[in-house]
Formats: structure tokens, C-alpha cells, sequence
């Protein structure tokens, strides 16, 4: 396979809930590509798709979701048109989790490196149990657990104990790709960054991918390469970190970062976003953002904008993103 | 874990001192006394009816007569029945309960795993025709009224379709052809084939706990196929040791006799497990271990039975052991019915016929294994969940 090929390539997937009132749009043409080795965030307000894509990556949706256009390719094959039992040897193999509330993702009734070893033994990555546990304690030594903590209960761990052993499962399998779902909201200021920092520097040893998904646009900006900005089922800009924050170019980007302090930039006041994300039961015509954007015009109301390059990496869906940076510099 | 439990039969014992009590002064305020009956014969004169009264020290009095009773339940010596004069209660105990565990420990095994097993099923399939199908037949077979339905069972399945027999615990024909060196009686030897029969159960069960410790650790597949044949293997060697000896028609007679009573039982009680799986299921499936599971790539089979239904067992299996006790006692109904002759019998004839000392007896049997299985419960939940731990 060449250089080129990205480890995972989303093409305009459309999602619908269906629900007893209708179809809910979760889901509406999303693009993305992720390079093996990068990392890709993924920030927005809850309920803009972020999970969904999550979850979508893994095919792990519930019954009632229905995936309705698009493709993704995980190394090369399309997850879409996996059959069930391809898709059991490749789920934790190819991309695996570190999910949100990471707190009750270990079931209590079983020793922590036991469900780790459950993983190991599923994808025959190991053939006896001496070798089963020597890997586990390779594993809570990288995500700095003690390894004589395997034989313990989820419920003996604390927070942060708890999130390092759920990375230790999510490595477990040697993965191409992890996605980390809000993976430290649960926990306290220092713990997270702790973490946080950690995951980048087992990541970069490793050479996988990550796909870090937030509300904290703070958090994703320490962490990825790239962060997709998405709002109400669709992404609405998506370029490299610097750009997302030195050069924003939609106005909800915009909003999302002056609601977000930062000890290190300029002082500026806290600004809030007038009015909610919208009902995807009945989505906006046009932009999906137009009834909350100071800079909405007929054509917004009307056309959904296109999801464009504008130059390097930094695609944008906005009919006046220009607008927005000649008015604030 | 030691000390616990020796605290906690430290509290049993209290407990236990508290609920005789209550048991002799309930009793001792009933009016009448078993001489009562000689009241409606006119042949027995008044002094006779006197010094029966004085001979059995009911006249005495009720501090004396509980100072006596108390210091004889704790030599262990239950007294004399009254109506099955001169046995001891004792021995009418012993006799009895093997038959009614038997019974009644089936019964409501076979319940559980039934229910067990439907609930399961209905929390990962909603809606359908199973789970509509399941829940209204078992709720109706809950709440229908049992005597009545247990005699349509003998109806069907014993008058019309004569599969099975119509009640009692043995048919005493085949007994009488069989012997059992130093056995006359079909009842003697009725406890002694019950007995070898407990016996070979027991220790079936005792070796399967074994072999299932020791496979333990091996892969799952491995472990269910290794399992599986062990089981069969087990089953096989008790079935065929029975088969073997003079005394196997005897069990298979008992067996059958055994067959109605328990289907019966499961039948009308099995709704209540199922649908506290269901429910205990479908809070589990909400967990988001659930969904971890399914993403680390387990089959949605082992998801069901590894990760979902072990936490879902949790309520259920507490709900078996406490209800084995009453099963007991709530057992005098279908005994009755089947003419079982079983502790819930003895019970209620001993009470009709004012026979105290059967009565405290059989009470206290029930009381002792009621407190038991409370303390059981709370010990094995402590293996199943392991964030319970006693200090």
C-alpha cells in the first residue's frame, strides 16, 4: 500500500436515527481522511454527530441507526459492506476505543487484566496464560499501571486508574486506529492533562492513529494534528490545529473558541452563542447553522454551502467565510 | 469473611431463640389442647381426659412448661407426636424432609433455570411473538390459582392421558416385588432408596463444582465444549450406576411419581424469575460495558451470556436461595394436592390434629433453614459480585 493512502477514509456518510416522530439526520454527508500516524480531533456541542461518527467507525450503532450513503475504509476495506463475522475479527483489531465515561466501560464482575486477556485471546494474540499475563504487564506498564494491579477489580481502581487500564484494552490489540470519545471528562484538571499527554507520547511511539472526540476544543487542540469542527450532523470546517485556531474561517469556529478561555492567548470576554443546536428531527434548509449566525444571507437560508478547500489542508462549508475574518482582525 | 460469619451466626442464634419463642407462645395461646378429642367420646370419663393433661404435663404451669420445652429443643430432643403416638417427632422429621427437599430443591431449580433462561432470551429479543407469547402465558400460569391448576395437571396428564401417576411418591406393587435384605415394609425401604438417591445427586453435584473449577481457565469455547462433555459424562455414569442395581425400578418409580409435582411447580412459578431477568437484563444491556464488550469484537452471544447476563444473575440467584426455605413451607398446598408425603403434609395434618410438638417441630426445621439460607445468600453473593466484600 502506498504512503499516500490514508489508514481511514470517510466519504459523505449520511446516518439516520429512525425514531417514532421520523428520521433523525445524526449524520449528513460527512468527509474526512486520517493519515497512519496522525491524529484527528473531532469537537462540537452534544449532539452534533461526533459519537454517531464514532460509532459509525466501529459499526457499532444501535438497531435503530441506519446508515444511508457513504463509505468508510479502514486500511483499504469498506466496514459498510462488512459481513458480521469480518467484522468481529476486525473491530479492536483495526480500530478499537477508549470510551466515554470510561468509568463503566469495565464490567465489575471480572479482574481488569482478565478483560484485557478476554481481547488478547479473541484476536489470538496470545497462545497461554503465561504469555496472556506477560502481556498485560507490558500493557499497564506503558499506560503506567502498576502490573501487579491485573488482578484486581475495576471497582479497586480509581478514576484515573480506571481510564489508564480502559487505554491499556484499547492497546491491547496493537490497533491502526483508536478512537478516544471524550476519554477524560470525567476526570479532574490535572489527572486529564496527565493523561492526555501520556496517550500522545504512547500514540507517536506506536505510530497509530487517533481520533480524539471532545466538547473542549481546549483538550483537542493539545492532542491532534487536525480537528474537524462539527456542527448539527455536519462538519463545518476541518484544517490543521494552527489554522483552526489562528485563521478560522466559519463563523461557528468562531463562536466555539471565544467560549473557551485561554490562559495563554490574549485576553478576550467569553461570548456565548445565542440560541440552541438545532432539532435534527427537522434540520435547517441551507446551512444548518443559519439561524444562529450573525452573518446569514438569503443564499444561506436557502443552498447548503459545499465543503471546500480553501487552500492547504483547511476545507471549509460556508458561502461567506471571509466575512468572518476580515470582520475581527 | 470468617469473622463475618461468625458474627453472623452469633445474630442467627439470637434470632433463632427469639423465633421459638414467639413459636411456643403462639402455640400455648391457641385455645384447646390436643385431649380435646377425647371431649366427643362419651366412653372417655373426665379423669381420664385429667390425668392424660397431667401425664403430658399440660396443666403445668405456661413458664414451667416453656422452661422444659426450651431446655429439651436445645438437648435436641423435639418430644413425642401426639397423633402418630409414641414416634418421636424426630424421626418423623427425618423420614420426611428428604422427600420434600427432594422434591422442592427440582422444583424450583428447574424453575430457575427456566426462568432464567426465558428472561434472557426475551431482554435480548424484544418485541415479537416470543416475548408476547412468553409473558402471557407465564403471567397467566402465575397468577391462576394453584390447587386448581395442579388437579387439572393430574387431570390431564394422570386420569386421561395415564403418562404419569396420579399422586403419593411411589407405587407400592413394584415396591413389594423388590427386596432389600432386612426391609419389610415399601416405606423403609422407600428411605432407603430416597437416601442412595440424595446421596448419588450430592455427590454428582459436589464433582461437577470440581471439574467446573478446574476448567475454569481455559478459552471459552474450549470450556463450554469440555464442560458440556463432562456434564454428559457425569449424568451418564449416576444414570447408569442406578440402571445397574436391583433397586433402579424402584428409583425410576420415584422419579416419575416426581415428574407431575415439578413440572406443575415450574409451570406456575416461573414467570416471576423470568421477568425479573428480563428487567435485571435489560438494565444491564444499558451498561456501557455492554458496549465494550461489542466493540472489542465478542459475538453477541458471548456479550449475552460473559458480560450481560453474569451481572443480571446477581438479584436473581439472592431470589432463589432466599425463596428455597418457603418453598417448604409454602409447599403444603401442592403436597396436598399431590398427596406428597412431605413436611408441608405433615404440617398441616399435625396442626388439624392439634399435635404440638410436630407442629414446633416442622416450624422450627423451617425457621433453622430459612436463617440458613439467608446467611448462604449473603456468602455466595459475595463470590458472584466481587464488590462486596464483609468486614
Amino acid at each position: 500500500m502506498s504512503k499516500e493512502t490514508p489508514i481511514l477514509a470517510v466519504e459523505n456518510l449520511v446516518m439516520h436515527y429512525t425514531t417514532r416522530k421520523g428520521d433523525v439526520s445524526a449524520i449528513d454527508g460527512v468527509t474526512f481522511s486520517l493519515e497512519k500516524g496522525h491524529s484527528l480531533g473531532l469537537v462540537g456541542e452534544s449532539g452534533c454527530g461526533k459519537t454517531s461518527i464514532a460509532f459509525s467507525l466501529m459499526r457499532l450503532l444501535p438497531d435503530n441507526a441506519k446508515i444511508k450513503q457513504g463509505s468508510i475504509f479502514i486500511d483499504g476495506e469498506d466496514i459498510i459492506t462488512m459481513s458480521y463475522d469480518q467484522l468481529l475479527k476486525f473491530r479492536w483489531r483495526k480500530i478499537a476505543m477508549v470510551f466515554q465515561a470510561a468509568m463503566n466501560a469495565l464490567n465489575p464482575v471480572y479482574t481488569v487484566g482478565d478483560q484485557i486477556v478476554e481481547a488478547l485471546d479473541l484476536h489470538d494474540m496470545i497462545k497461554n496464560k503465561a504469555e496472556a499475563e506477560e502481556r498485560v504487564a507490558e500493557l499497564f506498564e506503558l499506560v503506567g499501571l502498576d502490573p501487579a494491579l491485573m488482578h484486581r477489580y475495576p471497582h479497586e481502581f480509581s478514576g484515573g486508574m480506571r481510564q489508564r487500564a480502559v487505554i491499556a484494552m484499547a492497546l491491547s490489540c496493537e490497533p491502526d486506529i483508536i478512537i478516544a470519545d471524550e476519554p477524560t471528562t470525567a476526570l479532574d484538571v490535572i489527572v486529564q492533562d496527565r493523561i492526555l499527554r501520556e496517550m500522545k507520547k504512547i500514540q507517536q511511539k506506536l505510530g497509530m492513529s487517533m481520533i480524539y472526540i471532545s466538547h473542549d476544543i481546549a483538550v483537542i487542540a493539545e492532542v491532534s494534528d487536525h480537528i474537524g469542527v462539527m456542527y448539527a450532523g455536519r462538519m463545518a470546517e476541518l484544517a490543521s490545529g494552527v489554522d483552526i485556531f489562528e485563521r478560522p474561517l466559519h463563523p461557528y469556529t468562531y463562536a466555539l473558541m471565544r467560549a473557551f478561555p485561554s490562559i495563554k492567548g490574549e485576553k478576550h470576554d467569553l461570548t456565548t452563542l445565542p440560541g440552541e443546536p438545532p432539532d435534527l428531527l427537522y434540520p435547517p434548509t441551507g446551512c444548518r447553522f443559519h439561524p444562529r449566525c450573525p452573518f446569514a444571507t438569503d443564499i444561506c437560508k436557502e443552498k447548503q454551502p459545499p465543503f471546500e478547500n480553501v487552500g492547504g489542508e483547511h476545507y471549509v462549508a460556508c458561502w461567506h467565510p471571509m466575512e468572518v475574518h476580515n470582520d475581527h482582525h | 469473611m470468617g469473622k463475618y460469619i461468625l458474627q453472623r451466626l452469633g445474630q442467627i442464634l439470637v434470632t433463632l431463640f427469639v423465633f421459638q419463642t414467639l413459636l411456643f407462645v403462639i402455640l400455648t395461646a391457641m385455645p384447646g389442647d390436643v385431649t380435646n378429642r377425647m371431649l366427643t367420646n362419651p366412653d372417655i370419663p373426665p379423669e381420664v381426659r385429667e390425668r392424660t393433661r397431667q401425664a403430658l404435663g399440660l396443666d403445668d404451669p405456661v413458664l414451667v412448661q416453656y422452661g422444659r420445652w426450651f431446655q429439651n429443643f436445645i438437648t435436641g430432643n423435639l418430644g413425642v407426636s401426639y397423633s402418630e403416638y409414641p414416634t418421636p417427632v424426630i424421626e418423623i422429621l427425618e423420614e420426611r424432609i428428604p422427600r420434600t427437599m427432594v422434591l422442592f430443591l427440582a422444583a424450583t431449580i428447574v424453575q430457575f433455570v427456566v426462568g432464567f433462561s426465558m428472561g434472557r432470551a426475551l431482554a435480548w429479543q424484544r418485541g415479537g411473538f416470543f416475548e408476547y407469547g412468553s409473558t402471557i402465558v407465564g403471567v397467566t400460569l402465575y397468577t391462576v390459582f394453584t390447587p386448581w391448576f395442579a388437579l387439572m395437571m393430574i387431570f390431564i396428564f394422570g386420569a386421561r392421558l395415564h403418562w404419569l401417576p396420579l399422586g403419593k411418591f411411589l407405587t407400592p406393587i413394584l415396591w413389594r416385588k423388590v427386596d432389600i435384605p432386612g426391609m419389610s415394609d415399601s416405606l423403609t425401604k422407600a428411605n432407603y432408596v430416597f437416601t442412595r438417591m440424595l446421596w448419588t445427586a450430592t455427590a454428582a453435584f459436589v464433582i461437577w463444582l470440581i471439574m467446573a473449577y478446574f476448567t475454569r481457565n481455559l478459552s471459552h469455547t474450549k470450556r463450554n465444549r469440555t464442560r458440556l462433555i463432562a456434564t454428559v459424562i457425569i449424568l451418564a455414569v449416576s444414570i447408569g450406576g442406578w440402571a445397574m442395581v436391583d433397586i433402579g425400578p424402584l428409583a425410576w418409580d420415584i422419579t416419575k411419581h416426581m415428574i407431575l409435582p415439578i413440572v406443575t411447580l415450574t409451570l406456575v412459578g416461573f414467570a416471576g424469575t423470568m421477568l425479573m431477568t428480563r428487567q435485571t437484563m435489560l438494565e444491564t444491556l444499558r451498561e456501557d460495558y455492554i458496549q465494550t464488550a461489542r466493540a472489542k469484537g465478542l459475538p453477541e452471544k458471548l456479550v449475552r451470556d460473559k458480560h450481560a447476563a453474569r451481572n443480571a444473575l446477581l438479584p436473581v440467584f439472592t431470589g432463589l436461595i432466599i425463596s428455597l426455605p418457603s418453598v417448604i413451607s409454602g409447599g403444603i398446598i401442592t403436597e396436598t394436592v399431590f398427596s406428597w408425603p412431605g413436611m408441608g403434609l405433615t404440617l398441616l395434618n399435625a396442626t388439624t390434629q392439634e399435635d404440638i410438638p410436630l407442629v414446633m417441630g416442622t416450624l422450627s426445621f423451617i425457621g433453622v433453614l430459612s436463617l440458613l439460607a439467608h446467611l448462604v445468600a449473603d456468602i455466595t453473593y459475595a463470590f458472584l459480585d466481587p464488590r462486596i466484600r464483609y468486614s
